[in-house]
């Protein structure tokens, strides 16, 4: 399944096969018209004006909207007092998991009481419907604070007194930060628009969530491995999804990315994409702030580096370190922090590269101590290599979508992935000689989705026919099912893995396609696994790698289950040879084996005929 | 385009399932014309159904066009069914039924060449089911999301229609881009320059292509209702549905 795209308008990931494209919720609430006609119905997707009566509240306006909820200005008729009521979506209602985490945030603000952190009222559900209410503050977010020369609140002040203001106000949040961390919790998404500036300038935190409550199991709800947070704020361990190494540090860098934010106007790293944003955030040193900004004060920019680290372990011990450090900057102390060095900024850089400091090293240019960091460095790599892992992945999952918005956008009949190219993609070396065949697939929403279901697959096949001609499979997607299937029967196209249930069509436009395997599982025919040659295919090489007799099928569940017939016919004492007509190859024993002692095994069980070979069901 | 169904001669105009329900067990041809078309609009739910439950797209294929020879029968009216004010849970309720009691019985019908069939594109359909979300949604599940798309699907190309009986095709074609507002990157002063129309005027026709969706929108779900006072709730089901 291709990742689908998120709605500019709800939020919610609109599915490939929407209609015409259309985000179907956005399309269902046409259906409403503008006004709901039971006024005592949850509101939907809440985005509709108008004083609406919940529970002990009236929702006023809406003011804010996240990934989990829905924040409104509201009114508290038995309290007659302001609030503000954070409702989960009511189309995210069915997943548990977010109920538990949308209740894990109020709990875990609920268990806070700071004079700078948000407070809780009341949390509930209310017909249906869960949400918390909370103090309404009245101001803004820091965000709307910054311009592209920084942090400006009132009127126009010197450089110096600008400064003190934003030491002020980080040092105030950096407490509140500890506190919480005092209390078990981890905010993870610390970012300007989650800290709001009232009328007098003071911080309040708020928005725990993806708020980690340590020390208690199930706590973090979040997908194992999956990024949670704003790219730009989120320390490097986070940015990899290491969310077991996320630590009180974690938020130290968040505050540090706002701190940097604050004096020159943008934050750390910030790239075209969310994507590219983490990359930087995990490869790239941050420039230096007096390398931006002439004014900047040294030692504000120093504490700001400190906190920016890529090691969470170089950064402040805890946020209250952080604040200790402000505030002896606003008292005209000396700080405690460091700027880094030449030598420091040298063993940075053989930590970002590793083959290279090595390679200096060795042919001994730079100082023993340096050789000994890049050693250290070496032993780090592998680590490395996999915490890179992760944002590649995110680099292919663009790709992939650039590839549906050509398909979308384009008119071609259809698009080739060449060898290499599915090499590359599935991270091993290309294949430097061998024969080229074409194998093809038809979609007509989403080659992306086809390409992570054959690359596997594919690679599987180059890696595993050991014959004497290697091969090449270049990978074409057509549009159309009609056009696949002209293709194969002019001899275009080698193979072809049709949508299972097309083939009696296929059979009956073309008797020269065959049909070459089927497979049932304890008699019930659950999977479909089809691949069509023709007959006299007229792949030459082939014959000669895996005896003319080119077969391959593929089910909808397992990249590997067209190795089970071959192993299922060993079993049976079936040698190829003996196959009258149908054409069945012989594995290679390697494989065979691979596939008997392989996690496929369970399936040995699957049964299946070939027409004219086995007695053919009569029940079908 | 009819979008309702007059009976009894009185001048009485319901909806589709309305009059199936009405009609009961009588052979009215209206009744059989009107549960012929929701079959043929409503089909593919059931094909996913039936694929999600383990079934290979073949015998998805056939369990759906016997259930539907059975269904055209009109055998299930006659069931005691909680579901039967809306045509979505009578449905799939007696497919369910059908799946557990009848299959056997009615393949042994098909066999003796007693049968009705709904015409479809079966190559369509799996491949409609190939892009459908992996395996973690229930059978059930993914009845009610692809009923749901199917509808929206449905409705869509209506309003396409219309638009293209009434020679504005190209109107819609360029304005039906913004019928969410969410793909917000194509302008309302970009596509006013192409139509040569004022972009307020292009704001107006939006609106009103919108207003138009919604209209038809609910038409249609009252078209599967036996009481269209339930449409609001059906659209809240149906919101549910695909979260």
């Amino acid at each position: 399944m291709s990742a689908a795209r998120k709605c500019r308008g709800c939020g919610t990931d609109v599915p490939s096969n929407a209609p015409f494209g259309h985000c179907p919720k956005c399309l269902l609430e046409l259906g409403f018209g503008p006004v709901p006609e039971r006024m005592d119905a949850p509101p939907l997707l809440l985005a509709k004006g108008g004083e609406r009566p919940f529970g002990d509240y009236y929702l006023l306006d809406q003011i804010g909207r996240g990934g989990m909820g829905v924040i409104y200005k509201a009114r508290q008729v038995t309290l007659n007092r302001r609030v503000a009521i954070k409702l989960v979506r009511p189309d995210e209602l069915p997943s548990a998991t977010l109920i538990q985490r949308f209740h894990l945030e109020a709990e875990a603000a609920a268990s806070l009481h700071h004079p700078n952190i948000v407070p809780i009222y009341e949390t509930g559900e209310h017909e249906g419907q869960h949400f918390f209410s909370m103090e309404l503050i009245d101001g803004k977010g820091l965000d709307r604070y910054i311009t592209n020369g920084g942090f400006a609140f009132g009127e126009e002040k010197s450089p110096r007194s600008r400064n003190e203001q934003i030491a002020r106000i980080m040092a105030k949040v950096a407490r509140a930060v500890d506190y919480a961390h005092q209390h078990g919790v981890l905010h993870r998404d610390l970012k300007p628009s989650n800290i709001l500036l009232d009328a007098q300038c003071e911080p309040h935190l708020t928005d725990f969530g993806v708020a980690k409550v340590t020390g208690r199991p199930g706590s973090s709800l979040t997908a194992s491995g999956a990024i949670m947070g704003t790219p730009s704020y989120m320390a490097p361990e986070q940015a990899v999804g290491k969310t077991k190494r996320v630590t009180t540090a974690a938020d130290t860098y968040s505050l540090g990315a706002i701190l940097y934010e604050m004096l020159i106007g943008h934050p750390p790293f910030r790239g075209d994409t969310p994507v590219e944003t983490l990359k930087q955030v995990v490869e790239e040193e941050p420039r230096h702030p007096s390398t931006l900004k002439d004014s900047i004060d040294r030692d504000l920019a120093t504490i700001c580096m400190k906190c920016l680290e890529k090691e969470p372990q170089r950064r402040y011990a805890s946020a209250a370190a952080l604040a200790e450090d402000l505030e002896r900057w606003l008292r005209h102390e000396p700080i405690l922090a460091r700027p880094i060095g030449p030598l420091g900024r040298m063993g940075r850089w053989c930590r970002r590269e590793p083959t290279l400091a090595g390679l200096a090293a060795g042919i001994g240019v730079c100082l023993v101590a340096i050789a000994v960091v890049a050693l250290a460095a070496y032993r780090n790599a592998e680590a490395s290599r996999q915490q890179l892992q992760s944002v590649t992945d995110e680099l292919i999952q663009d790709q992939l979508n650039q590839l549906d918005n050509f398909w979308t956008n384009s008119t071609d009949i259809s698009i080739t992935i060449p060898s290499e190219r599915l090499a590359r993609l599935t991270s091993r070396p290309p294949r430097q000689a061998g024969t080229r065949v074409t194998f093809g697939v038809y979609t007509h929403t989403s080659p992306s989705d086809m390409l992570t279901r054959f690359a596997p697959f594919i690679s599987f096949l180059e890696t595993n026919t050991a014959g004497p001609i290697p091969l090449r499979i270049d990978f074409v997607i057509y549009r159309h099912y009609s056009d696949a299937v002209q293709a194969l029967a002019e001899g275009r196209l080698g193979f072809m893995r049709p949508g299972p249930g097309a083939y009696i069509r296929a059979r009956q436009r073309n008797p020269g396609l065959l049909v070459l395997a089927k497979q049932l599982h304890n008699g019930q025919p659950i999977i479909y696994g089809v691949i069509f040659t023709r007959a006299d295919s007229g792949i030459v090489d082939l014959k000669k790698d895996i005896g003319g007799k080119s077969v391959a099928s593929a089910d909808d569940d397992s990249t590997f289950g067209n190795y089970v017939p071959k192993a299922y016919f060993r079993e049976q004492g079936i040698h190829m040879r003996d196959l009258p007509k149908w054409k069945y190859v012989g594995a290679h024993d390697e494989t065979v084996k691979q596939v008997l002692r392989g996690p496929m095994t369970s399936e040995l069980q699957t049964r299946m005929w070939l027409r004219g070979l086995c007695p053919k069901r009569t029940s079908r | 385009m009819s979008t309702s169904v007059s009976i009894s001669g009185g001048g009485f105009n319901t909806t589709h399932w309305s009059v199936v329900m009405l009609a009961g067990q009588e052979a009215s041809p209206q009744a059989a014309s009107a549960l012929e078309e929701l079959c043929r609009n409503y089909w593919y739910p059931l094909y996913a159904y039936a694929r999600r439950q383990g079934q290979s797209s073949a015998d998805a294929q056939d369990l759906t066009q016997q259930f539907f020879a059975v269904f055209l029968e009109k055998k299930y009216f006659g069931l005691a069914n909680p579901d039967r004010g809306r045509f979505r849970s009578f449905l799939l309720g007696s497919f369910k039924h059908f799946l557990a009691n009848e299959y056997h019985r009615s393949r042994t019908a098909k066999r003796g060449g007693k049968c009705a069939f709904v015409s479809w594109e079966e190559t369509e359909a799996e491949a409609h089911y190939m892009n459908e979300p992996a395996a973690e949604l229930t059978p059930d599940k993914l009845f009610e999301q692809a009923w749901a798309l199917t509808l929206l699907h449905k409705v869509m190309e209506k309003l396409r229609e219309e638009h293209a009986q009434a020679e504005k095709k190209e109107i819609f074609e360029a304005l039906e881009v913004l019928i969410t507002g969410e793909k917000s990157e194509v302008t309302y002063q970009a596509i006013g320059e192409r139509l040569n129309m004022s972009e307020s005027a292009v704001k107006m026709a939006v609106s009103r292509l919108r207003k138009r969706y919604g209209e038809m929108l609910r038409n249609e779900i009252a078209q599967t209702l036996a009481e269209p006072a339930g449409i609001e709730d059906e659209l809240r089901h149906l919101l549910h549905a695909l979260s």
